[in-house]
């Protein structure tokens, strides 16, 4: 379900960085394939935690958002399967549920197992800022904690 | 010989009816008695003395033979005629007895008897007379006693002669077969005094001769004693005692057997019988009376009452005045209780009686009948605790125990029910309890009764009764059984009513808390399903801004309305959870309550893997209740059911009619299980199995009361390991 969209200087380089979308939810992932995509992000949306790890393993992803409710698999799991597998990919959790200052959220964020998180619903903007500040700048905690704070 | 009546007797001697004289060879009077000077008209004897007593006598042929028996020295009887004063003649029988000493012939004894006296047939005088006769002359008493049997027609006769002190009477004179014993003490137990009259039994040398009774008539025909006579403190009796051998067989046997039949009967009765003469003493007592006092016959006879039964209970009972009372009236008298405890026995309770024992219409006896009530007394006493008790029950009950007659007519209110209803028991005896009931309950009531009537068990109904003052009709719960008699025919009917207010109020508030705990655990799956769709709306909205694209315009739109749409059925769903528990029963489609049911929890479902498998029968008809209540009890055995598969499962929500009438919703999950010896508890109140503060325990409570109030019905079939099916049946509408 990649999206081709149109691309300025900026979203050429973006086009380097895959990004994977795991909601069950298809119009979030609409929504997240939109405001990436549209910015240059190469974005491929799944609905399930199996696709995703699926997924993972034959395409080399930068970044990957994941919904902290799946049907068969909690967000945070599949977030520890990818870390434990695939280090260099960066997980940001996104919830209705939890919110930015919940136990769960926090604690995964001090274990580097989340690079960030994203409550919704959310701004467009932050989500194209979160990905930037995670990919680009490679900043660990600070920048996760400021993409924390939800709208 | 008793000296007292030595003397007395020769005081007596000019009062008898009995002439005598005694002549010297001559024929001189030297002595005289003032009955045969009366019977010569001449007031005293003394002036007799020195006449020749044939200058009084008529016929001189009897002067003849009077010299004629002068020769002969025999005993002469004949009739002659006295010359009394005034020339009249005085018809007598008269008897000459010879009086020889050992010089010969010395005179005569005349015994002179007025014959009209005698043909009068008044021998009481004649024998008050008898009694004058001197002592110092026992021959000339003899003579005349024989003479007045003789005259008076007795072959076997005795004149007993007593006083009243206390010596034993003795047998003065007696003529026939009794002649032998003449002088001889009679040995006899009882005192004579004028009130018993002589009572003896005659024995001699250790044979018993006979009985006498001198008051005749006491103790029967048996004994004949003709007479009896007091004079100054002499008692004398003639005793008739012709028939003598008849009864002496008699007195023998009963001497003899020591009893009679009648004293046979008297002391094998179960009554305490006592006999009391004026002055309050025993003269009679039977054995029972003995047992029941712990008293020997023998120490109570001829006791009086006082000693016999202590001054206490004389006091309290006035038993002695009673008996006064029945003598003084000869009427019977129904005296009442009396306690009495016999010393080394339990107090013992009597009935008693005074029954007064009336002889020729002048009581001379009292018999006092005691019945031993202490059995039924002690019955009745427990009977009256026992109604007490269950009358103190009745009326300390907090529930309404109310009584009615087969018309169902109140006939007995405690004062529960004039504390529930506000009516009072005046208000309502003899009235229908059906015009109480609320009007919509009555038809439901009427046949309730009518069934109860016929004998028939019924089930406990809730009924609405109105109230006395002005508060709404209050919520009864009915519990109602016929009484039967020995019989089984059915005579009244019992109701006990439970006031359901306050436990409706409960009933609410708990339903209100379980639902706030409900909404705690919904809470983070309210938040996912609705800020879900809002995510959407936010990010569509956002890339319409942004992006001058129609097709993102479109989709964006179409995305829009689509996750506002879903948002707001979720909030509508949370409406009718939240706002249930005042509502009205309403036409309710089962399916559709799950349907919203599922929406809520479908975040919860999806957090536990629960795959959901709706099973629904087609045509389910809808039923009778309440929506939110209903989608309350569903929250919650899909919760329960969620909670139950903590590693995921299958859950089988299926419908279905059952029996025509009812429809039947099952949830069915493939978890745990739950543990037998818990199965029949996980309905009561408070009952968890949950860490403590993870689950209050009133879920399960709750459903069972909701769907109670449907008029349906709840449970459960669980095997550990496999699984658990809870299944809820609920009447259809149109059976309701």
């Amino acid at each position: 379900m990649g999206t081709e969209g149109r691309v300025g200087d900026t979203d050429k380089n973006r086009a380097a960085y895959k990004v994977l979308v795991v909601d069950d939810e298809p119009d979030i992932c609409w929504a997240i394939e939109n405001a990436l995509g549209l910015h240059g992000y190469t974005v491929t949306s799944v609905s399930s935690a199996e696709e995703g790890l699926g997924l993972a393993t034959v395409a080399c992803y930068d970044l990957a958002f994941v919904d902290a409710k799946l049907p068969s698999m909690d967000g945070v799991e599949v977030a520890r399967h990818i870390h434990n597998l695939y280090p260099q990919v960066s997980v940001v959790l996104m919830s209705a549920y939890y919110y930015s200052r919940d136990k769960t959220v926090s604690e995964h964020l001090d274990e580097g197992i989340l690079a960030g998180f994203l409550a919704k619903p959310f701004e467009l903007k932050k989500i194209l800022e979160l990905a930037d500040r995670v990919l680009r700048g490679n900043e660990d905690e600070d920048s996760s904690t400021s993409a924390n704070s939800s709208g | 010989m008793n000296q007292s009546i030595e003397g007395v007797q020769e005081g007596l001697f000019d009062r008898l009816p009995l002439g005598l004289y005694l002549t010297a060879a001559n024929g001189q009077i030297i002595d005289a008695n003032s009955a045969f000077s009366n019977l010569l008209g001449i007031s005293s004897p003394e002036m007799l003395l020195g006449h020749n007593i044939q200058e009084f006598l008529v016929d001189q042929k009897k002067i003849l033979s009077w010299g004629a028996m002068n020769e002969l020295g025999g005993e002469i009887r004949h009739r002659v005629y006295l010359r009394a004063r005034g020339g009249k003649r005085v018809s007598v029988l008269e008897r000459l007895v010879p009086l020889r000493e050992q010089e010969g012939f010395q005179g005569y004894m005349g015994l002179i008897v007025d014959s009209e006296l005698y043909q009068e047939a008044k021998p009481e005088l004649a024998l008050t007379k008898l009694s004058g006769v001197p002592p110092e002359q026992d021959d000339l008493l003899e003579f005349a006693f024989q003479d007045l049997c003789e005259v008076v027609g007795i072959e076997e006769a005795a004149l007993v002669l007593a006083d009243s002190e206390s010596s034993l009477p003795y047998i003065e004179v007696a003529c026939g077969s009794w002649r032998d014993y003449s002088g001889e003490l009679l040995s006899s137990a009882e005192k004579v005094t004028e009130e018993t009259g002589l009572c003896l039994q005659l024995t001699h040398e250790q044979q018993l001769l006979g009985a006498l009774l001198v008051k005749d008539g006491l103790l029967g025909e048996e004994v004949k004693v003709r007479h009896l006579y007091q004079m100054s403190e002499v008692l004398l009796a003639l005793v008739d005692w012709t028939d003598r051998d008849v009864y002496v067989d008699h007195l023998e046997q009963e001497f003899n057997h020591g009893v009679t039949f009648t004293d046979h009967l008297l002391n094998n009765i179960p009554v305490s019988l006592v006999v009391l003469d004026r002055r309050l003493r025993i003269v009679a007592l039977n054995s029972n009376f003995a047992s029941k006092m712990a008293k020997a016959k023998g120490d109570m006879l001829h006791k009086e009452i006082d000693e016999v039964f202590p001054p206490a209970l004389l006091q309290y009972t006035h038993l002695d005045n009673r008996v006064r009372e029945a003598f003084h009236k000869g009427n019977p008298v129904n005296g009442g209780k009396l306690t009495y405890r016999a010393p080394g026995l339990t107090s013992r309770v009597y009935y008693y009686r005074l029954v007064p024992l009336k002889i020729k219409g002048e009581v001379q006896r009292v018999v006092l009948l005691m019945d031993d009530i202490t059995d039924q007394e002690r019955l009745g006493e427990e009977v009256r605790q026992m109604e007490r008790h269950l009358a103190s029950l009745v009326e300390c009950a907090s529930d309404m125990v109310i009584s009615m007659d087969l018309t169902g007519r109140i006939t007995t209110w405690n004062t529960a029910s004039e504390e529930i209803t506000g009516y009072r028991s005046g208000q309502v005896l003899g009235k229908a309890l059906t015009s109480l009931c609320s009007v919509e309950h009555r038809p439901q009531l009427e046949r309730m009764l009518s069934a109860l009537a016929e004998g028939d068990k019924v089930p406990n109904v809730e009924i609405d009764l109105q109230c006395g003052d002005d508060r709404d009709p209050v919520p009864i719960s009915w519990s109602a059984a016929p009484i039967q008699d020995g019989e089984g025919s059915v005579t009244s009917i019992v109701a006990v009513g439970r006031d359901l207010t306050e436990r409706k109020r409960l009933e609410a508030e708990l339903i209100r808390s379980a639902k706030m705990a409900s909404l705690g655990v919904m809470a983070g799956g309210i938040a996912h399903e609705l800020r879900n769709p809002l995510s959407i709306v936010l990010a569509a909205a956002q890339l319409i801004q942004q992006y001058d694209d129609p097709e993102i315009h479109n989709q964006g739109l179409e995305k829009i309305c689509r996750a506002t749409k879903r948002a707001s059925s979720t909030v509508e769903a949370l409406l009718k959870f939240a706002r249930g528990g005042g509502g009205q029963m309403a036409r309710v489609d089962v399916e559709e309550t799950l349907d919203d049911t599922l929406s809520l929890v479908n975040n919860e479902i999806r957090l536990h893997k629960v795959v959901v498998q709706r099973d629904f029968e087609s045509g389910i008809p809808c039923i009778k209740g309440n929506a939110a209540l209903l989608q309350q009890v569903f929250t919650n055995l899909i919760l329960n059911a969620c909670k139950a598969m903590p590693k995921g499962g299958k859950l089988t929500l299926a419908t279905r009619l059952f029996k025509d009438n009812q429809v039947e919703v099952s949830f069915k999950d493939t978890g745990r299980g739950i543990p037998e010896e818990n199965l029949l508890r996980i309905f009561d109140p408070f009952f968890t199995t949950m860490p403590v503060g993870e689950g209050t325990g009133l879920g399960l409570a709750i459903a069972y009361t909701i769907i109670e109030q449907h008029q349906g019905h709840i449970d459960v079939d669980s095997e550990e390991g496999e699984g658990t099916n809870f299944r809820v049946r609920l009447p259809v509408e149109s059976s309701n």
